[in-house]
């Protein structure tokens, strides 16, 4: 009989959780109340047991992954169930992996030293692994490994890189958000050409207005910054550029125009970057999403983003702010077409007529893929965008 | 003036982390107590690490896990009468166990059914406990009540380090002792309230000298060592029995697990901290030195005896999950004795609900 052991509710009201480490591996005999593997939840780092014995047909993932509460956790066949006790006894001997007996801040501790805890030998009760245990195990590893033969750790080094060079580093393994990030990055830099062109915009008019309505809207307790006015002028833009409001379908080979324009900010957090939606940004008006940007924003920092609120994309802006340099070359968020990104506004001397004057000026750079969007186009496109936020009034023109 | 630092509470201790003590002492148990005395702290623990497996499995519902204090527990409740009265909080399932209480009615109370709030009419337990502190003024009432119906029972309340921070356990002890009444306050000082650390949570240098202020005894006993616990509470209750009034005992103790299962104590105590407590000081660790030195405890007793501990949960386990759970409608009929109007319309709008649901 097939037993799905579901991920419960561990927690009081848990959503997932990751899985850290498996003890087992397909094809295992499991033991009832054998533990199986260790998850993180977004309370505590916890070891689960099987509820049942048999054999193991299937895990919910490499570890790494992300469960939800109610989806099979392991999948065990009952019927070549070896029972409570018999199965335990096989445990200690027929497993591929040994199961080790430790305290869960053991075998954190063992996780950040980079120690493999099934090779370490417990010395506490009923061959417990203890704190010690861990010590006497890196320093017998640091001596071997210094007595070892230089041409034996060459070639060694690749397979046991992380037993060296422990001492002197720290590694962090690479999960979750920042997992998530760096695949989607490898994905969009290796599948897109991606180009990226740049510009100056003159903003003073922009620094003018948002000054002044910032103040006006203080009252309210809404937080104007520029983004509201790069959205206005990029959703004006994209309507004259529908190009630019698209995403590839690979396996057709085609390209999809959006008719809807959401989009996508990219959003700085302390674990790493999201991309919350403003949906329909076009229909809105600035006030409306200066309230939404901060909504979303508060949200990324709480981690209190829904899925939908983080999906559905077609545009997407970075604003490195103030802080993030003049240009960028940013990476676009695949499968979009393109990504805009503006930069810090700095008092800069520029040449107006034929004379130098002090001017507001901001950095803006646009990538775009390259096997749909050419040069010309992409020009002209940031040419439409640039004179909006330099002649912001002309946003009027299209207030209803 | 005077100082704190003039109070010497001196921590009792028969049995130190090695087994060890004065032999005169030890030798006033009796081979057959002891066995006992381990038997039921190993089968706490047995139970404990179960049910704590069991909630990972989604098997039952939020727990509280009391590994480490077995002996505070185990110990406290063997010095008692069967009918002596216990009050005991959502961490003394050790302590209710060797009371009497079936460990199916566990089950039934971990996994929420409505009968699991029910203690056997036979049994003087009273049910568990979850604000904390509340139980202080239960006992004290409790006993009042025994000492004016001249009765010979003694109530013991149980709670932890962070109870003492509520007022209830102040009005307690005071009522307790202006009206001498039969009532142990047993504070299982696990050294921390959820992550809130004791000296955080009180700037008295023992728990056990509140008792002072309240003019009566206070006793500090290692929490960790069953027999200090076992002849401590013995002293007590019979004291309380002869009429000498309510006495404090602070047994200093660690919770090895955490405050519950949607906890994670590694965010605010420290790692060597708790192997200490988990190796070196464990309570079953220098009892089972004891008795295998007497020779009446092996490594082969022990295995069957979990293994029998085992079948036992299981069976309790599947005795339960087998039991109705009960509906919420089914709720109001246990709060009063006669329903009010007011409990009773909203026991219909209730059942209401519920048909909907159904629906």
């Amino acid at each position: 009989m097939r037993y799905e052991f579901k991920l419960p509710d561990i927690g009081e009201g848990l959503h997932e959780a990751e899985i850290v480490r498996w003890f087992i591996q397909e094809g295992d005999e499991v033991a009832a109340d054998q533990p199986i593997a260790e998850i993180q939840t977004d309370k505590a780092m916890v070891e689960m047991t099987t509820p049942v014995a048999g054999k193991v047909v299937a895990l919910a993932g490499p570890e790494g992954t992300t469960v939800k509460v109610g989806e099979p956790l392991i999948i065990v066949d009952q019927q070549q169930s070896a029972g409570y006790e018999n199965a335990s006894e096989k445990s200690k001997t027929g497993q591929p992996k040994k199961r080790v007996i430790a305290a869960p801040s053991v075998r954190k501790r063992a996780r950040e030293m980079g120690v493999p805890i099934e090779e370490v030998e417990g010395t506490g009760e009923g061959g417990r692994v203890t704190f010690a245990d861990l010590e006497r195990y890196a320093k017998e590893r640091e001596s071997a490994s210094k007595e070892a033969a230089p041409a034996l750790e060459a070639a060694e080094s690749k397979t046991d890189r992380r037993h060296e060079t422990a001492a002197n580093e720290e590694r962090i393994p690479i999960r979750g958000l920042r997992k998530k990030i760096a695949e989607k990055m490898v994905k969009s830099a290796y599948t897109a050409p991606h180009v990226t062109g740049m510009d100056e915009i003159d903003v003073t008019k922009l620094v003018e207005i948002r000054t002044s309505l910032a103040k006006q809207l203080e009252a309210e307790a809404i937080k104007l910054t520029y983004l509201p006015f790069v959205i206005k002028a990029v959703t004006r833009a994209l309507k004259e550029h529908p190009i630019f409001n698209a995403t590839i379908d690979e396996e057709t080979s085609e390209i999809v125009l959006k008719k809807e324009c959401h989009i996508g900010i990219a959003t700085a957090t302390k674990e790493g970057l999201v991309v919350p939606v403003i949906k329909h940004a076009d229909r809105k008006s600035v006030r409306e999403l200066a309230v939404e940007i901060a909504e979303l924003s508060e949200k990324a920092h709480r981690h209190t983003l829904r899925i939908d609120e983080l999906q559905g994309s077609t545009f997407t802006i970075t604003n490195t702010g103030a802080n993030g340099g003049w240009f960028a070359t940013p990476i676009i968020n695949y499968p979009e077409v393109a990504i805009l990104g503006v930069h810090a506004i700095k008092r800069k001397p520029v040449v107006i007529g034929e004379e130098i004057v002090v001017r507001d000026m901001m950095g803006m750079s646009l990538t775009f893929d390259h096997r749909v969007i050419d040069g010309e186009p992409a020009g002209r496109f940031m040419r439409m965008v640039a004179r909006i936020l330099e002649h912001p009034e002309q946003l009027l023109l299209d207030v209803r | 003036m005077f100082d704190q630092s003039q109070l010497q509470f001196e921590m009792i201790q028969l049995l130190d982390e090695n087994g060890n003590g004065d032999e005169k002492e030890l030798a006033s148990f009796s081979d057959e107590f002891l066995v006992t005395l381990y038997r039921w702290m190993r089968k706490a623990r047995v139970i404990d690490e179960r049910l704590l497996k069991m909630q990972r499995q989604g098997r039952i519902g939020t727990y509280a896990p009391f590994s480490g204090q077995e002996a505070a527990q185990i110990g406290s409740v063997l010095a008692l009468e069967k009918d002596d009265w216990i009050f005991p909080t959502y961490r003394e399932i050790a302590a209710c166990l060797a009371h009497g209480l079936p460990l199916a009615q566990i089950f039934r109370y971990v996994r929420g059914h409505l009968s699991g709030g029910r203690t056997p009419e036979h049994l003087n337990i009273f049910p568990i406990q979850i604000i904390i502190g509340a139980q202080t003024l239960h006992a004290t009432g409790c006993a009042w009540a025994t000492k004016l119906k001249g009765e010979t029972q003694v109530s013991v309340c149980y709670f932890g380090d962070g109870a003492t921070s509520q007022g209830d356990f102040h009005e307690a002890l005071n009522f307790a002792s202006v009206y001498q009444v039969p009532v142990i306050f047993f504070c299982q000082n696990n050294q921390y309230a959820i992550s809130v650390p004791v000296h955080r949570q009180t700037a008295s240098r023992t728990i056990a000298q509140k008792a002072v202020a309240y003019g009566m005894k206070g006793v500090l006993v290692d929490g960790n060592d069953a027999l200090a616990v076992y002849k401590t509470m013995k002293k007590a209750v019979d004291a309380a029995r002869n009429g000498e009034g309510p006495i404090l005992i602070e047994a200093l103790t660690y919770r090895l697990g955490p405050h519950t299962t949607s906890d994670d104590p590694t965010k605010y105590r420290n790692a060597e901290e708790a192997e200490q407590w988990r190796s070196k000081k464990d309570p079953l660790r220098r009892l089972r030195v004891l008795l295998e030195r007497r020779g009446i405890w092996t490594e082969e007793k022990e295995e069957a005896w979990v293994a029998q501990v085992n079948d036992e949960v299981t069976a309790a386990y599947e005795e339960a999950a087998a039991d109705e759970t009960g509906s919420i409608v089914d709720a109001f009929n246990y709060v009063y004795g006669k329903p009010s109007k007011l409990l009773q319309e909203q026991q219909e709008d209730a059942r209401r609900k519920r048909k909907q649901e159904v629906k």
